[in-house]
């Protein structure tokens, strides 16, 4: 060819058809030059079909393609920020530098909620079955009339009081089967942030706290007065109020 | 002598009111929150507030704040009975003007060594 080469790209960019327009001048340039001093005998058709071919794929794909690669990216920035919003719901669950870890707090809620049900149960059953001891020896010491059928009555209200009582029983397991379900999805949380790099998590925002406010002061609600708690005892109170 | 129970839980005002009556007070209205419980102060005169805190939408130290804020109210004793023990909590309310303070769970003899700290006899 005789003219510089960016010269010819340029002129093939306008064209369209970049790859086919300079096979054609390739062609046209060929034609100006001079004949060879010997002649070469050789079948070329198959060759420049191909080439020609080629040219012709080249060129749809860096027509066609512009607005894939477009859509692409679109595409990608959308993932992108899907998995961000992502890690931040994780970090906002199990944020690293959180001084809560609010599995483990509702693990132990939920397990207070078992033994005080436990305990408020153990304490309705003994008296119940204080009353059946009273009701007992009422029922034998009085003849058989209206007041024994009463004391009978009575009997049958201590067995509902009984089978009332088969409710903590029923609770404290489906509060174990809940535990249970918070203690997978906890190991599932920590393994889908083990695949993710700590310090990102650790850049993100804090949860905001779930404590309930009044005023400048958090609610807790029921806490055992242990003295790293920062709860106090009734004794404490009544010594505070003299 | 009148008392007003203050809690959002039916069943708690219901066992505070049984135990009222079994230590000798029958004299009981009762009130689901700070709201409605100033409503009712307003209404007819109570000797004694007896309020759980954590209440919607208005607390048991903003009901004992708007009560020592109301001249007519201010010298109603106020003893709250509550779940929350910490420390501040207790300073707060005790600053906010309450005459005593219950911490949940509570029984009959409690109650009734507060009730007569405050109100005395």
């Amino acid at each position: 060819m005789t003219k510089p080469f960016m010269a010819e790209l340029q002129k093939a960019r306008k064209s369209g058809h970049p790859f086919q327009a300079l096979i054609e001048d390739g062609a046209a340039a060929a034609a100006v030059l001079p004949a060879p001093t010997q002649v070469v005998q050789a079948d070329n058709t198959e060759v420049l079909r191909a080439v020609s071919d080629l040219g012709a794929k080249l060129d749809r794909f860096l027509a066609m393609d512009a607005a894939q690669i477009d859509q692409i990216q679109v595409e990608i920035a959308d993932i992108s920020g899907r998995i961000k919003a992502t890690k931040v719901e994780m970090a906002a669950i199990r944020h690293p530098l959180a001084g809560d870890d609010k599995f483990q707090q509702a693990s132990q809620e939920l397990g207070a909620v078992v033994a005080a049900t436990e305990a408020a149960t153990n304490t309705i059953m003994a008296c119940a079955e204080e009353l059946e001891e009273v009701v007992s020896e009422l029922k034998s010491s009085l003849p058989e009339g209206y007041h024994n059928d009463r004391v009978n009555d009575m009997v049958d209200v201590i067995v509902r009081i009984y089978e009332a009582c088969n409710f903590q029983d029923l609770t404290g397991q489906r509060i174990t089967k809940v535990v249970r379900a918070m203690s997978f999805i906890e190991e599932r949380v920590d393994a889908m942030m083990g695949l993710w790099n700590k310090r990102e998590f650790e850049a993100m925002p804090l949860p905001p706290s779930v404590t309930k406010k009044d005023e400048n002061l958090d609610l807790h609600g029921p806490a055992e007065a242990t003295p790293d708690s920062g709860n106090i005892s009734q004794a404490d109170i009544d010594a505070l109020f003299g | 002598m009148k008392i007003l129970v203050v809690d959002d839980y039916a069943t708690m005002r219901r066992i505070v009111r049984n135990l009222l009556t079994q230590i000798g007070y029958t004299d009981i209205d009762e009130a689901g929150d700070g709201v409605s419980a100033l409503a009712k102060l307003r209404e007819s005169k109570f000797g004694l507030i007896i309020s759980d805190w954590n209440m919607e939408p208005m607390t048991g130290l903003q009901l004992l704040k708007e009560i020592r804020a109301d001249a007519k109210l201010a010298a109603t004793p106020f003893i709250m009975v509550t779940a929350e023990s910490k420390t501040e909590n207790v300073i707060a309310a005790k600053q906010a003007g309450v005459n005593n303070y219950i911490v949940k769970p509570f029984n009959a003899d409690t109650l009734k060594q507060k009730i007569q700290a405050v109100i005395g006899g």
